[in-house]
């Protein structure tokens, strides 16, 4: 389908445009793909998606075997390539082709979408119970260090580090936070992504600790959870003064009910894990929750949020937010994810909202208008060419035979 | 294996006598394997009946389709009795209807009974019925598990009530044990051991439905309590309803005698009153919702036992006069003779009042189109033309020429597809919804969608292979629908179940659920044309002993492998489409365009598998040979999108997950591998090109 390069520049792009490359590229996707979706089983969605998808080489399983394939970077990247090579600079331009080239395009722009998405979106979630209001999000399994002056009880000022900036630290080392304005500063000596609080009590005779103890409990590193959000993660850390001197020397937990608290610079400070905060530019009142189950039986057939959202200026807009129409306003996406408390649990209702930001949003619209067009000049082009040839074999077959037709 | 492949070419492209009549054979076997005939097998030695009180006659017509048409609500929906019944029927005895054998010993025997007359019996003649062998037990271990052994019965055999009923005892301690262990601890005895004990509750159940809802008196019952009751005096009965409306009394005339001896005897007195009432409201939670409220705004029916419980509880309103009536019409039947022509006027007078009540609330307007669905029974008739089109196409290649057996074929799948699209809209008309939201639905309209494919492929190309692959496609999937209609039926009672919210959407389900389907569709077709082109090249090959082609022969299939391309774009076209649709939905309902759910990668493969198809093709690194041999292992990749992804466990998918399925779907894969090997080794063996003769 490509013209055969004569220059230098073409020699080189030739290989990359390759249906050889697509057809490699292609068959690897899909290796990934079944080959991950597979190993889900064992190790759910979120770390098969870390080691499979967003990854430059993976260790694949095939039944008892591991196969080394490329990850989901190197074949996307590669892949991406080819498409603006091949599928669009160096295919031939012509009336057959440009229902492909359109297909090609709208591939393109749903992969700048994914890419998009992925290095600027942002997911989580606001519980809120009836009345209640909140205008921040939490994510679902990023989480982050915040530190507070706990001697304040209005208008806290709260000093925030994403977890990306402790992994890694695995009591090897440490990291040093301190900002101008504060009189201590913070050294992270070791960061575990899940880990449980455990008794030294319960070790076993002869087992070891491989992280320090305080007030006869350590912070035992477990494995990832199959899902992400089952994870909890725990810091070793102290504070110390500007000159040097310990003031505390603990370690947090993601599920502690309370932070750690130290002295310093006469005041009283506070430092905890928590899941990473995001504010909105407007906060939302839930007014009611509904839930209607199908009759007779416990299977909710709807539910929907009657929230208010509060503008910065104070201005309120009633919004229902039902399953599948979600809330978009100001660069953000509210969607009705979930509910509570559990059937037969008792406790007040809340609703659970999922918030996303999102840019790309609207991309997978655009596309896929785009790729099915060009699939349905393409997939009619042929077919016209099918029906052409049988009309004329039709007619040579009939004159063969004499036929006057 | 070469022979057997040579017979099977053979019947393609037969033209000597010897061939024709092994053909002729071949079908003949075919059908009469297909229409179930068999060596003779043993005579099953039935138990008689030992029954005191037996229907006599069989139901009238007219008391069948009023039973039928009863208004219930149950799981969800308001629907007939003779759905539920049917479902009941499938789940218990593992089809829809059930023959009393002429050996039985009963007065109507042989009679062939559907799911109300099974109803209808099993209510008013409840020890007749404790006679049907309609349990179906798969593995005779449960069975030795409970202590029954059962002589001449084979592994998977049916057993009545009664024959099960002497080992409900070990029954319950062994449902114990199995349900104390995780679902995936236990095992296939313990499996079918709770689906056998679900059965027989819920037939005890159903024998309560309309006999729990009065109470008799004992033949002595004494006057002071027949003058609170008089509706009882003679052995009369007297609805729950009414025993409640005077309990009170009745219970001050108990206590008076309170401490004294005769207090015992009062006590046995009144015992039937209350026992039957205890039995409802202990059963409200299983029993039929057959009450709707008067209240419009209300949606949930009522069962007996939970009106009943209105009654009692003082936090709770008291049923209401119209709900009351109700009661007392079903309660009625409750009283009459075990007599077909004295039952029948009361169950038509009881369906009067029933379908009063759920008109009054507008909710009886699609029940006789629902009866009328199921009686139609549009899926068998499809099968039926399918397998005929089947029949005539095979037949329509002795005659190359012949032109009457071609148009018969195409009106008999076109016969079969109208058929299947009929059932289809009337589940659309019934749901509101399009008919692609269960697996079940899916096989429907998959099938049909490949179809109307064939056909217009046929319209195209003339050939009779896609007319032929059009018959044999919609035979086998209305026989899996038919399959899968059971083990649906048996997760969740029903095919119409509703639906969990994020599915409760008409325009993504006709979106993207439909185009992700027609794609599935045409992946399908793709692989079942691609089996013929092998069969037919591997057998050319073969019969020419050698890759040569004649022109026409090399046109032929090369003609044959575009239609097989075709297709695949056909599938990439739906697959690409319905996929980002998905994604779409996803981003409007969970939040997130992909997010590498089993489902989604399923999707994702069978787009992904069918451009490594094109683009090889494109490339020139396969031609129609490999095309078809890839087109082939296609069909494994959808159904693993289709099927296998809901079988991990994983995922936001989790409403299509369904049970019992892997063990098919491991066989077609090892079937395809089959296939692929053998096609691979006749490739090497037969049609490679040596010195670049013919296309291959």
């Amino acid at each position: 389908m490509a013209k055969k390069p004569t220059t230098l520049t073409g020699k080189i792009l030739a290989p990359l445009g390759s249906f050889w490359l697509a057809v490699a590229l292609l068959v690897n996707l899909f290796l990934l793909t079944w080959l991950g979706t597979l190993e889900q089983v064992e190790k759910g969605i979120h770390q098969v998606q870390e080691e499979y998808f967003e990854s430059w080489i993976v260790f694949a399983k095939a039944g008892k075997l591991r196969l080394l394939l490329p990850g989901g970077y190197i074949t996307m990247g590669l892949f991406t390539v080819n498409l603006l090579v091949g599928g669009m600079v160096r295919i031939r331009k012509s009336r057959r082709t440009v229902g492909v080239i359109i297909a090609h395009v709208g591939i393109a722009l749903m992969m700048l979408g994914g890419l998009v998405e992925h290095a600027t979106s942002i997911y989580g979630r606001i519980a809120l119970k009836e009345g209640e209001q909140g205008a921040n999000f939490e994510e679902y399994s990023g989480w982050e260090l915040v530190l507070w002056d706990a001697s304040q009880t209005r208008d806290v000022q709260e000093y925030t580090l994403p977890e990306d900036r402790l992994e890694g630290l695995d009591g090897g080392s440490q990291r040093v936070l301190e900002t101008a304005d504060l009189p201590f500063r913070l050294v992270a000596t070791r960061y575990m992504r899940n880990s449980v609080p455990t008794p030294v009590a319960r070790l076993a005779p002869g087992e070891e600790m491989d992280a320090p103890d305080y007030d006869g409990f350590f912070l035992a590193e477990q494995r990832r959870s199959k899902e992400a959000e089952a994870d909890v993660p725990g810091l070793y850390l102290r504070a110390e003064t500007l000159n040097g001197r310990t003031v505390a020397e603990s370690f947090v937990f993601g599920r502690d009910q309370h932070p750690l608290t130290f002295e310093a610079g006469g005041k009283d400070w506070a430092v905890a894990l928590r899941h990473r905060r995001h504010s909105m530019p407007f906060s939302l009142r839930l007014e009611e929750f509904t839930k209607d189950d199908h009759p007779g039986i416990s299977m909710a057939r709807a539910y929907s949020s009657s929230v208010v959202q509060i503008d910065e200026d104070g201005s309120e807009v009633p919004v229902l937010i039902e399953m599948n129409k979600p809330l978009r306003s100001d660069g953000l996406i509210i969607y009705q994810a979930s509910y509570g408390p559990p059937e037969g649990v008792p406790g007040e209702p809340y609703t659970v909202l999922a918030v996303s930001r999102n840019p790309s949003d609207r991309i997978p619209w655009i596309s896929v208008a785009v790729i099915a067009l060009g699939l349905i000049w393409t997939f009619l082009d042929r077919l016209f060419l099918f029906l052409g040839k049988e009309r004329r074999r039709a007619a040579q077959a009939a004159s063969a035979q004499g036929d006057p037709r | 294996m070469i022979p057997q492949l040579n017979l099977f070419i053979g019947t393609c492209v037969a033209r000597d006598g010897l061939r024709r009549s092994r053909l002729v054979a071949s079908l003949v076997l075919l059908v009469l394997g297909l229409a179930g005939a068999s060596p003779a097998a043993a005579q099953r030695k039935v138990e008689r009946a030992d029954v005191e009180v037996t229907r006599t006659q069989p139901w009238p017509e007219d008391v069948v389709e009023a039973f039928g048409q009863l208004p219930v609500q149950d799981r969800g929906r308001v629907k007939p009795l003779s759905t539920v019944a049917g479902f009941r029927m499938l789940n218990t005895n593992g089809k829809r209807s059930f023959e009393i054998p002429a050996d039985s010993g009963l007065p109507t025997a042989p009679e062939k009974l559907s799911p109300t007359t099974w109803y209808l019996d099993a209510m008013f003649f409840p020890e007749q019925a404790r006679t049907y062998e309609l349990f179906l037990v798969d593995d005779n271990a449960v069975l030795e598990a409970m202590g029954l052994r059962f002589e001449g019965r084979k592994r998977r055999d049916r057993y009545s009530y009664n024959q099960l009923s002497s080992g409900r005892g070990e029954m319950e301690e062994l449902a114990k044990s199995a349900f104390a262990k995780e679902a995936s601890e236990r095992t296939r005895v313990d499996t079918q051991l709770i689906a056998l004990r679900e059965n027989i509750i819920q037939y005890e159940v159903l024998e309560l439905t309309f006999s729990g809802l009065a109470a008799r008196l004992g033949p002595e019952a004494p006057a002071e309590l027949l003058e609170i009751y008089p509706g009882a005096a003679d052995g009369g009965s007297i609805g729950a309803q009414v025993v409640l409306e005077r309990w009170s009394e009745a219970l001050t005339w108990r206590q008076a005698a309170e401490g004294v001896a005769e207090g015992d005897d009062r006590d046995r007195a009144i015992a039937p009153l209350y026992n039957g009432i205890i039995l409802l409201i202990e059963t409200a939670d299983y029993s039929l919702a057959m009450f709707p409220a008067e209240d419009g705004g209300e949606e949930k029916w009522r069962t007996a036992g939970e009106l009943l419980q209105r009654k009692l509880d003082p936090a709770q309103a008291d049923p209401t006069a119209g709900e009351l009536e109700l009661f007392s019409a079903y309660a009625d039947l409750a009283g009459v003779e075990s007599r077909v022509d004295a039952i029948g006027p009361a169950v038509l007078a009881a369906f009067e009042a029933g379908k009063a009540a759920a008109m009054g609330r507008g909710e009886f307007e699609k029940i006789p189109m629902e009866v009328g669905y199921y009686k139609r029974d549009y899926f068998t008739k499809a099968l039926v033309f399918f397998l005929l089109g089947f029949l005539t196409v095979a037949l329509s290649w002795l005659r190359p020429k012949g032109v009457l057996l071609p148009r018969l074929t195409w009106f008999l799948v076109a016969g079969g597809l109208a058929s299947a699209s009929i059932g289809v809209t009337v589940r659309c008309l019934l749901l509101e919804r399009p008919p692609v939201a269960t697996l079940y639905e899916t096989i429907l309209f998959i099938t049909s969608i490949a179809v109307l494919v064939c056909l217009a492929a046929e319209r195209l190309t003339r050939e009779r292979v896609a007319l032929a692959l059009g018959a044999t496609l919609g035979a086998a999937g209305m026989f899996l629908a038919m399959r899968y209609e059971a083990v649906e039926a048996a997760s969740q009672g029903d095919t119409m179940g509703g639906l969990i919210a994020v599915l409760n959407t008409n325009f993504w389900l006709a979106t993207h659920v439909t185009t992700v389907t027609m794609g599935y569709s045409a992946g399908l077709l793709a692989a079942a044309l691609g089996h013929v082109w092998l069969i037919l090249r591997l057998g050319r090959g073969l019969k020419n002993r050698g890759p040569e082609l004649s022109r026409e022969q090399a046109e032929w299939f090369r003609r044959f492998g575009r239609m097989t391309y075709g297709v695949l774009c056909f599938g990439l076209l739906f697959s690409v489409v319905g996929t980002i649709l998905g994604g779409v939905w996803a981003n409007d309902s969970w939040g997130r365009f992909w997010g590498w759910d089993p489902k989604e990668n399923g999707a994702l493969m069978i787009v992904l598998y069918e451009l490594v198809i094109l683009h090889a093709r494109m490339g020139g690194y396969i031609k129609d040979f490999g095309v078809a041999v890839l087109a082939v292992i296609g069909g494994s990749i959808v159904a693993f999108s289709w099927f296998h992804v809901n079988q991990l466990g994983v995922g936001l998918h989790s409403y299509g997950f369904t049970e019992g399925v892997l063990g098919t779907l491991w066989t077609y894969y090892y079937l395809v591998a089959g296939f692929v090997a053998v096609s691979l080794g006749g490739w090497y063996l037969l049609v490679r090109p040596r010195r670049n003769l013919g296309a291959a």
